[in-house]
């Protein structure tokens, strides 16, 4: 910043007034240092400790920070009879038209009236828990913020801010009645703009610049499938494998944009197979348009499962929707269709390709976030926290589980196995491990791109 | 390659994405009590009391120490009742509902044109 002042009177403050400054120095004593606010580890304890009065859920009941600060069905099976996920099997209050535990349980599904709370019986719809990674780079768009599954999950002037006073309303609340101060406390000004920090704080910062000096076959064909707009057409709508749209495509500042692809006409979807009620989910607004949010695909390969419904369980099942008729029909497929000559038509090679290159993209950034978390230190001690070394395990393993789910680059996955036995096996606060960890977390990232 | 075409483009962008513009959710709007919509409320929503109420015309006119307004209501807009003063649940209301010297805070549809409303929410004190 420039500043305002004229030099000379810089210089007549400098040359004048040091020695008094001086004087009044050694005169007093120095005053306690004034604390830093830090919004974002306020709001990383509201997170994950506000129950803002209401049923006993929190933001990480259902985004864990272990589980990407999302929530699959694999997770929810881990969790005891009595965590305040399964309030509505435990609370009287909410045992009706809250959760359909039976959906929570077996897909990860999670219960929501967006389009209102009228007929609680049938109008709701159900969703799964999106991550909460890279939100710096995929909710603004050039017609507004875009939040949830649809884009329009947020109350108020529909910012990510205002996102939480919303989920406490659908979420937390004591009853269906839905009082505020009675049956959830609504989140306070500050504390909404410390949960916003936070999550801004979650994952990728920015986006990638494709393509990436990728080293293996089948994942750098894949990259190469992926950008093609005669095959893959995947770049067009996830610029650089982001949330946003690709600008030369979209226009510059387009951002983030709502599609309707068609995942709503998926036949045989797992939970409409279960015969539970799934009334059809109609998108952003009220009366939904059909369309629903682009979201990030770096994080894609370690969060499933896919779509707002849950609907597809593997990353090579959802890119492979892309090659049905439900896509192709879907007036975002038609679309496409008009603009390049052809809808997408990927054979199982191809689609196993651009799986391959998600996945080895997955890695990369599992590696990036552990690395990152290895390397800020407990104020304290010279390692990190035993809670950041928890995490990058966390995200270690889910490095070795996307690859080797497909059996992609073995050596890296030796490396990460070897780096999980490194952070397991020190104390908490010794360094030595850690360092060990780091270097065969950049063996592994060696072995998958090309590193300067 | 092929490479897609403004002609092309434009249409797409037209048809998928400026169709969908800014839009908050009303479902959980609904609960949130009079003045406390996050982002909105004291910057983009008018607050004031009813002055008048014209049924025929499906306007109300409200005013504050500032201004006195008239403004429209369309067959979108929602009209909430808000009871949480009296720690009861908020109800949807109709314009028959709303009486003179009502306390109402009003989101307007175009926050440009200030002339019709989105939603309006109407505290019940009794």
């Amino acid at each position: 910043m420039t500043s305002a002042v004229p030099l000379a009177l810089h210089r007549f403050t400098l040359t004048r007034l040091t020695p008094i400054v001086f004087v009044l120095a050694a005169c007093r004593p120095a005053p306690p240092p004034v604390p830093v606010p830090d919004p974002i580890a306020k709001g990383r304890a509201i997170f994950f400790n506000e129950t803002f009065a209401g049923n006993g859920r929190t933001c990480a009941t259902c985004h864990r920070a272990e589980d990407n600060f999302g929530l699959s069905p694999a997770f929810i099976a881990t969790l005891p009879p009595t965590d305040p996920l399964f309030v509505a099997e435990t609370n009287p209050d909410l045992a009706q038209n809250f959760e359909n535990p039976r959906l929570m349980r077996a897909l990860g599904m999670i219960l929501e009236n967006q389009d209102g709370f009228d007929d609680l019986a049938n109008n709701f719809n159900m969703r799964g828990i999106p991550h909460l990674l890279a939100l710096r780079t995929s909710v603004a768009s050039a017609a507004g913020p875009r939040t949830g599954w649809s884009g329009d999950g947020a109350p108020g002037d529909g910012s990510l801010r205002a996102f939480a006073t919303g989920a406490v309303i659908q979420h937390f609340t004591k009853t269906t009645n839905r009082i505020a101060g009675v049956d959830f406390r609504l989140p306070t000004n500050d504390e909404l703009d410390a949960l916003e920090a936070f999550q801004l704080s979650l994952g990728r910062q920015e986006d990638l610049t494709l393509p990436l000096p990728l080293k293996g076959v089948v994942p750098a064909r894949g990259q190469e499938l992926f950008r093609d707009n005669t095959v893959g057409k995947c770049n067009a709508c996830h610029f650089n494998a982001g949330a946003n749209a690709d600008p030369a495509i979209f226009g510059a500042g387009a951002g983030n944009l709502n599609f309707n692809t068609g995942v709503e006409d998926l036949p045989d979807q797992p939970a409409d197979l279960t015969g539970e009620l799934m009334p059809p989910d109609d998108g952003f607004g009220t009366p939904g348009d059909g369309t629903f949010n682009t979201p990030p695909l770096v994080e894609a390969a370690d969060t499933e499962p896919f779509f707002h419904n849950n609907s597809v369980m593997t990353i090579e099942g959802a890119v492979g929707f892309y090659d049905g008729n439900a896509f192709n029909e879907s007036p975002a497929g038609r679309l496409i269709a008009a603009a390049t000559g052809s809808g997408i038509e990927l054979d199982a090679t191809q689609i196993e390709a651009i799986a391959a290159f998600l996945r080895v993209i997955n890695a990369l950034e599992n590696i990036r976030e552990a690395l990152a978390l290895l390397a800020t230190p407990n104020p304290a001690r010279t390692a990190p926290s035993s809670a950041n070394v928890a995490l990058a395990l966390e995200e270690t393993d889910d490095a070795i589980r996307v690859l080797a789910g497909a059996g992609l680059h073995r050596d890296a996955v030796r490396e990460l196995q070897t780096v999980e036995r490194y952070l397991r096996q020190g104390p908490a606060g010794d360094p030595a491990p850690v360092q060990a960890a780091v270097q065969a977390l950049e063996r592994a990232r060696a072995d998958m791109i090309e590193t300067p | 390659m092929i490479r897609w075409t403004t002609r092309f483009a434009l249409p797409l962008v037209a048809s998928l994405c400026l169709a969908t513009t800014a839009q908050a959710q009303q479902a959980t709007e609904r609960y949130i009590p009079l003045g406390q919509s996050p982002g909105l409320s004291s910057r983009y929503t008018y607050m004031g009391q009813i002055v008048r109420i014209d049924a025929a015309a499906r306007t109300v006119t409200v005013g504050n120490a500032d201004t006195t307004r008239t403004i429209a209501l369309t067959e979108h807009t929602k009209i909430w009742l808000d009871r949480s003063a009296t720690r009861q649940t908020t109800l949807i209301g109709r314009l028959e509902d709303l009486q003179p010297g009502q306390r109402i805070e009003i989101k307007y549809e175009d926050y440009a044109t200030k002339d019709r409303a989105a939603w309006i929410k109407a505290a019940v004190v009794r």
